[in-house]
């Protein structure tokens, strides 16, 4: 009956009193948490560059480093598509994520199995796609936009061969018009494609009551959102190995 | 589900040694923070503590030896002994007592004094009362009789009272004047000692400088940042004022204090820290220290940082002589400081004229005339043998000659000679027809060669050539000739004929030519002809040269090799007289950094502006590549020259100074600038000392230099404006005693001007116009004037040309005619020189009269017998050569006055 | 310090070596030096200068060009100095005379210690003037007209000045100023004699303008006359 809970050994005590024992290891996090801030703020100072000179840009020009994802996705997209589609994108998706998962596991506690594709999805898109970008825009891009490696000296006067080819170029396409149809093809056919693999794939995994339930609007604003995400994997490869600078060249548009 | 429950174990565990560890570790990082803060970040504190204790150790150490002098001094101890006698009895011998009770004495009298004058007081009060009684009663039309009556009364009281309160009053004076005079009994000693401990005593004054009091306790004075704010000392990028601050002086504190020079910086004083620092000059709290010697100047929380020898900040400080090439930012005359920034003056001359820019467009040098001769006729002149060989290399040929030497391939050079060649002919051949060979040249003989040799030694050709190896009169760096050097002329020149022509008349060859004409006589110039084609022998004919120079494909190609290497920067060419240079401009180019020099292949320069400037003047094409090519010839500069051009060259900045910070503004300055380009240009310097400098052919007159041209400093205020301009224009004997003639430049009216404006800009002349009023001369003066200038006296005529009159002996005792002055002679410079010619021209071989004039002339005042004196020389100028002065009346000898 | 203390500092600094340089005060039991100075070789003719102006007071004698006069094999107005005597008797300033009678400076070379005042006298009532070609001290270029019968120069610090006259351009004489007070001037027999020398050696030098500087070390003892003879070459 009233057997007090502090008797009895239950199988999972994993409990603790918020006061005083959770706040007093949140304040030690804290403090310890100070005491690092504290040394790095002391020893490595903030760095000050050139004075302004709105007459001399300085090379490299970076953005500041929450936004070198960005800067990185220009070497690959036109600003257009890099600056203004892909982030509105993002953070649209970021805005349906409570609309589109619709998973109820996972509430207040840690857990992995129980929401394994949610979790490997965001892991995906935000650490592997928009931190490594900042990573390689920090530490591997020097003057030019050229590639470093992080210990190498910055030479400004590096020159590399830009020997990019368009994909319809490549491929042999030579008239204008063909080359822009083709563009538009292949951009309607790797939606398409992707499409079809994500209803695969999500049949597979899930199951045929999950995609009923999970209904035709969710899937397809989830497959439209992560498409897009895998348009920039996908384009760096193409453009790393094949030189390939763009898909669809319009003189609105390039992708 | 299973209810979870509490984790008693994890409750339970104390993290209080973790806590305290936190804290400790948090409570060390906040004196760490601490420490960094105020210390360790802010290394001037630790400057400026140090130069504090240093100031005080000296002021110390100064006062003491001040003080041990003091002490050694009898007079000192005796004053003081007095003092302290005096002090003493003050405090309580004789003196004292006698104070004591003059005090006291004086404390009765003044309650007296209080209590009498209530009473004066309280009556005058009362007096008012009644008179306002009075007048009011007048408003109102009532008697007044009664009024009046009182009035009369308290008037006879204050009386009364009046004539108690005097005497109390004058003891009271009195008594105060005595208590005065005891106190201040040893003023006089007290003055004589504070005479006396002045040297010593201003120690405690800089020592106190650097301490502050809290209560008995002495400490060293609390560290501060100096600064020096200057508005609108930048204009930055969007070209708005901006000021600019330097906190330099936060650790060079003694920058502006005499006495610091044997310390190290930053304790240092300044070098010649009373002329550089001067108010009127650069003084820091008005212009700061970046103006000239860049740096960081709001930086203080480091040396280097302070310096600016930080990545990124782009004016590291400018050490040694380079701070010279800060100069031109504010100052637009430069060459007046050939002593504080020798190297930056003498990289100025060079770049005007080695021939820069010919090639290099900078802004306020756009206007340098080109430097070479023109080739507009130039196959009249030259051998075109001698020609090819000239442009294939010129310094084979003459060494130091100014033309730098292309390295041009021998195919090259053949066809520059051939367009260049081919444009002059049709000028040259119609030039040489109407100038034939001269009638009379006796070509070899000795005796007229030896003839032509005295000549060209004494009338003065060798002001700017020389005739031998080695030999010039005005240096140009250490490598480079002025003038061409003549000792192998013939072996240049197309005949004697040229040489004839060109010596009689060179305007009548080359019209903007900088070779004046010496006024030769025919026969002159045959023999100085003859001379000059001794020097040298003829040129080697070489086969064929007329048909390849003639060869149109030559000539073609030659063209297009002028128009690559741009000899129209400098030569006059027909048909490329209005080309643009074709270097880059150099405007900025002080301000270019490192990136943005290609240094090409070439590993053995180090990365600096520096260096890459200096092997850039040394080896001008060595940073040529593989696929670059570099057109900048070998001018074969002398180190010392490159480092003075480099110093120039550093000055070329972007920056645009303040308004209000530049010096040398104004028409004055503009004037002498202008001026003295043109004055070396056409060599002046050469015979004439200018600006205490120059005077290079009176090395050949050591012996006797009385027969040396004369100098000129102070010619401004020396002479008349419209004689000197009309003297410039076409120059007459003044000195008939000298050999060596001042030639005829022709210069054009701009020119004469712009050299008359010069000389006054330097002497700083209001009004260079006069007006000479024959009335205005007293006859008293004329009268004694004449008797001072006879025999008698002054003699003056002993050694003075008198119109057409020369004076007895030889020519080299003659003084210059004294006619001339009205003319000539600013009035008020003959004052000047009377008074004192040894001031004005020391060495000059007039001597100095006064002081020393006779007593019984004028009242013995020289000031008057000065003045006299000009008035008669203003007055004796007028028309015909005044006949031999009368045999003068000699006064009777005054009493001796004064 | 202020403007005057760093003046009258530098002042010190100045006067204080001439000072400490050569130090005057009594002789005890002083010997001497004397000698002669004799020209080697053979003397040249002396030349005649052009008188060409004011011949009526100038001309009257001819004028013989002084710059180098042997007589009978003694170099005459050769003047004999110690160089480096730090000790001896005390300078006494006396007004020395250089005369201009008949356009010629008499005597032709004037030997004294620094700071001497040196008069120059004009007897011949015609325009002179006193013009001093000097490297160390002040040059000086004065007029001496007729009615200045005298004029006073000084020689501040040790120097040979040539004297030259503008008016008559073929005067030149020489002020020699020396830094102590032992110091004679070769007369016609050549011989000079210094005396109340302070015991001890000595360096001895003969300078004359044409034939420049020559020296002979002296060992002078206590009363006693130490004797030296030059032999000066000819150029």
């Amino acid at each position: 009956m009233a057997e007090s809970a502090q008797e009895r050994k239950l199988p999972v005590d994993d409990k603790i009193h918020t006061w005083p024992h959770l706040v007093r290891m949140e304040f030690l996090v804290a403090l310890f948490v100070l005491i690092g801030l504290t040394i790095w703020s002391l020893t490595i100072d903030a760095p000050l560059e050139e004075p302004a000179n709105p007459t001399k840009t300085p090379n490299p020009s970076k953005a500041p480093w929450y936004f070198l994802g960005l800067q990185e996705m220009l070497v690959y997209f036109d600003p257009w598509h890099a600056g203004v589609v892909l982030p509105t994108l993002i953070i649209v998706g970021l805005v349906v994520i409570p609309f589109i998962d619709t998973n109820p596991k996972g509430n207040g506690y840690y857990c992995f199995k129980d929401r394994k594709w949610e979790i490997l999805t965001f892991i995906f898109g935000f650490h592997i796609l928009w931190v490594v970008t900042i990573i390689i825009g920090t530490f591997f891009r020097g003057p030019g936009w050229n590639l470093f490696w992080p210990w190498q000296f910055w030479d400004t006067h590096k020159v590399v061969a830009l020997t990019n080819v368009d994909l319809p170029y490549l491929l042999g396409i030579r008239s204008y018009w063909v080359a822009a149809a083709f563009g538009l093809f292949a951009i309607g056919a790797y939606f398409i494609g992707w499409m079809g693999f994500f209803y695969w794939f999500v049949l597979k995994v899930k199951g045929k009551d999950f995609l009923e339930r999970w209904g035709m609007v969710r899937f397809n604003i989830t497959g439209v959102i992560l498409a897009v995400m895998m348009s920039l994997p996908a384009k760096m490869f193409l453009r790393l190995a094949f030189n390939v600078k763009y898909i669809l060249v319009t003189p609105w548009i390039n992708i | 589900m299973a209810e979870r429950g509490v984790d008693q174990k994890e409750e339970k565990k104390s993290y209080g040694s973790v806590f305290v560890l936190g804290a400790g570790i948090l409570a060390a990082l906040s004196l760490w923070a601490f420490l960094d803060d105020n210390i360790t970040r802010r290394p001037w504190k630790g400057f400026q503590a140090k130069f504090y204790r240093l100031d005080y150790n000296k002021a110390q150490a100064a006062y003491d030896e001040e003080d041990k002098k003091l002490q050694a001094d009898d007079k000192y101890k005796e004053l003081s002994q007095k003092l302290a006698a005096f002090q003493a009895s003050l405090a309580d011998g004789e003196v004292g007592k006698k104070l004591n009770s003059q005090i006291a004495e004086e404390a009765r009298v003044t309650v007296k004094f209080q209590e009498a004058d209530q009473k004066v007081k309280d009556v005058k009060s009362e007096l008012e009362e009644a008179w306002y009684e009075h007048d009011h009663a007048v408003q109102q039309k009532r008697k007044i009789e009664p009024y009046l009556e009182v009035i009369a009364a308290l008037d006879k009281k204050k009386a009364v009272l009046d004539k108690e309160l005097e005497p109390i009053r004058e003891k009271r004076n009195q008594l105060k004047d005595e208590i005065k005079k005891i106190q201040s009994g040893a003023k006089e000693i007290e003055t004589e000692l504070v005479k006396m401990t002045g040297e010593r005593d201003k120690w405690i004054r800089v020592m106190e400088n650097v301490t502050f009091k809290l209560g008995p306790f002495t400490f060293p004075k609390i560290p501060k940042i100096q600064q020096v704010s200057l508005d609108e000392f930048d204009r930055n990028r969007f070209d708005q004022p901006v000021a600019r601050v330097d906190r330099c002086q936060t650790c060079h504190l003694a920058i502006n204090r005499p006495g610091f020079e044997k310390e190290a910086n930053p304790y240092k004083t300044h070098p010649r820290r009373e002329v550089l620092l001067a108010d009127s000059a650069h003084s820091p709290d008005k212009i700061g220290c970046t103006g000239c010697h860049e740096g960081q100047g709001m930086a203080v929380n480091g040396v280097k940082q302070a310096h600016g020898d930080v990545h990124l900040w782009e004016f590291p400080l400018l050490r040694g002589a380079k701070v010279q090439s800060s100069c031109t930012s504010c100052h637009q005359d430069v060459q007046k400081f050939a002593e504080d920034a020798p190297l930056l003056a003498e990289g100025q001359r060079l770049f005007e004229q080695v021939g820069c820019t010919g090639c290099h467009l900078v802004k306020g040098y756009e206007n340098i005339p080109k430097i070479a001769p023109s080739l507009k006729k130039i196959s009249a002149k030259v051998d075109p043998g001698w020609m090819v060989r000239w442009i294939e290399n010129p310094h084979k040929f003459r060494q130091r000659t100014r033309m730098p030497n292309f390295d041009l391939k021998p195919d090259d050079a053949l066809a520059v000679a051939a367009y260049i060649w081919s444009q002059s002919k049709e000028e040259a051949d119609q030039w040489t027809q109407t100038h034939p060979a001269p009638a009379g040249f006796r070509e070899g003989d000795p005796n007229d060669i030896a003839k032509g040799k005295k000549l060209v030694e004494t009338i003065g050709c060798k002001g700017c050539h020389g005739f031998a190896d080695g030999e010039f009169s005005t240096p140009l760096g250490k490598s480079k000739d002025l003038v061409p050097n003549l000792k192998d002329i013939a072996a240049k020149v197309v005949g004697p004929q040229w040489i004839y022509h060109w010596i009689k008349n060179p305007r009548g060859f080359e019209p903007e030519t900088r070779m004046p004409s010496l006024r030769l006589s025919d026969d002159e110039a045959l023999s100085i002809t003859n001379y000059l084609m001794s020097l040298g022998g003829r040129p080697d004919p070489v086969a064929g040269i007329q048909e390849k120079l003639a060869d149109a494909k030559n000539i073609k190609r030659g063209e297009v090799l002028v128009r690559k290497w741009g000899c129209f920067g400098c030569h006059d060419i027909k048909g490329m007289e209005k080309e643009s240079r074709i270097g880059a401009e150099l405007t900025t180019f002080g301000s270019k950094t490192v990136e943005e020099l290609g240094f090409g292949n070439r590993t053995d320069v180090k990365h600096t502006w520096d260096d890459w400037t200096y092997f850039k003047l040394k080896t001008p094409r060595g940073y040529a590549t593989e696929r670059i090519e570099q057109l900048m010839p070998q001018f074969n500069l002398h180190d010392d020259d490159i480092k003075a051009l480099r110093t120039l060259l550093g000055g070329f900045r972007e920056r645009k100074v303040g308004q209000r910070y530049l010096a040398d503004q104004g028409l004055r300055v503009q004037q002498v600038v202008e001026g003295r380009r043109l004055m070396q240009q056409y060599n002046c310097v050469g015979c004439h000392e200018i600006e205490k400098q120059g005077g290079f052919v009176r090395k050949y007159y050591q012996e006797n230099v009385a027969l040396a041209p004369p100098p000129l400093n102070g010619q401004g205020e020396k002479v008349q404006s419209s004689w000197f301009y009309s003297f410039l224009k076409s120059p007459t004997t003044l000195r008939p005693w000298l050999e060596i003639r001042m030639p005829t430049f022709g210069f054009s009216d701009e020119h004469t001007t712009q050299l008359v404006n010069y000389f006054n800009g330097l002497s700083k002349v209001e009004q260079p116009y006069h007006y000479i009023d024959d009335r205005k001369f007293p006859a008293e003066n004329l009268e004694a004037a004449k008797i001072l200038a006879s025999a008698e006296y002054f003699n003056c005529f002993s050694c003075h040309v008198q119109g057409g009159k020369n004076p007895e002996g030889p020519k080299e005792g003659w003084a210059p005619d004294l006619a001339m002055a009205r003319q000539r002679l600013n009035p008020n410079w003959i004052i000047k020189w009377l008074k004192d010619p040894q001031k004005i021209q020391p060495g000059a071989k007039m001597p100095s009269f006064y002081p020393g004039g006779p007593d019984n002339i004028l009242g013995g005042k020289e000031d008057r017998q000065i003045e006299a004196l000009r008035d008669y020389l203003m007055s004796i100028g007028r028309g015909a050569a005044p006949a031999a002065a009368a045999a003068p009346q000699v006064p009777a000898k005054a009493k001796p006055a004064k | 310090m202020n403007k005057f203390g760093s003046l009258v500092l530098a002042m010190s600094l100045v006067a204080a070596p001439a000072m400490a340089a050569y130090e005057g005060g009594d002789v005890k039991d002083g010997g001497s030096i004397s000698g002669s100075v004799k020209f080697k070789g053979t003397a040249p003719a002396p030349k005649k200068l052009d008188v060409g102006k004011d011949k009526e007071v100038c001309g009257k004698t001819a004028k013989m060009d002084q710059s180098l006069i042997v007589e009978g094999g003694n170099l005459v107005n050769a003047v004999v100095t110690i160089t480096d005597i730090k000790k001896g008797k005390k300078i006494e300033l006396k007004k020395v005379q250089f005369d201009q009678n008949g356009c010629e400076y008499t005597p032709h070379v004037v030997a004294f210690p620094a700071g001497t005042t040196v008069e120059v006298i004009n007897p011949d009532g015609i325009l002179h003037n006193v013009h001093s070609y000097s490297k160390v001290n002040t040059a000086f270029n004065q007029a001496q007209p007729k009615f200045k019968k005298t004029l006073e120069v000084k020689i501040e610090k040790p120097e040979a000045v040539e004297v030259k006259c503008d008016v008559h351009g073929w005067m030149h004489g020489w002020l020699v100023a020396t830094e102590s007070p032992y110091v004679a001037v070769t007369d016609k027999s050549g011989s000079f004699k210094l005396d109340n020398v302070p015991a001890g050696s000595y360096t001895v030098e003969v300078w004359h303008e044409k034939l420049g500087k020559s020296t002979q070390k002296v060992t002078v003892k206590a009363k006693e006359d130490a004797k030296v003879t030059f032999e000066v070459a000819g150029k």
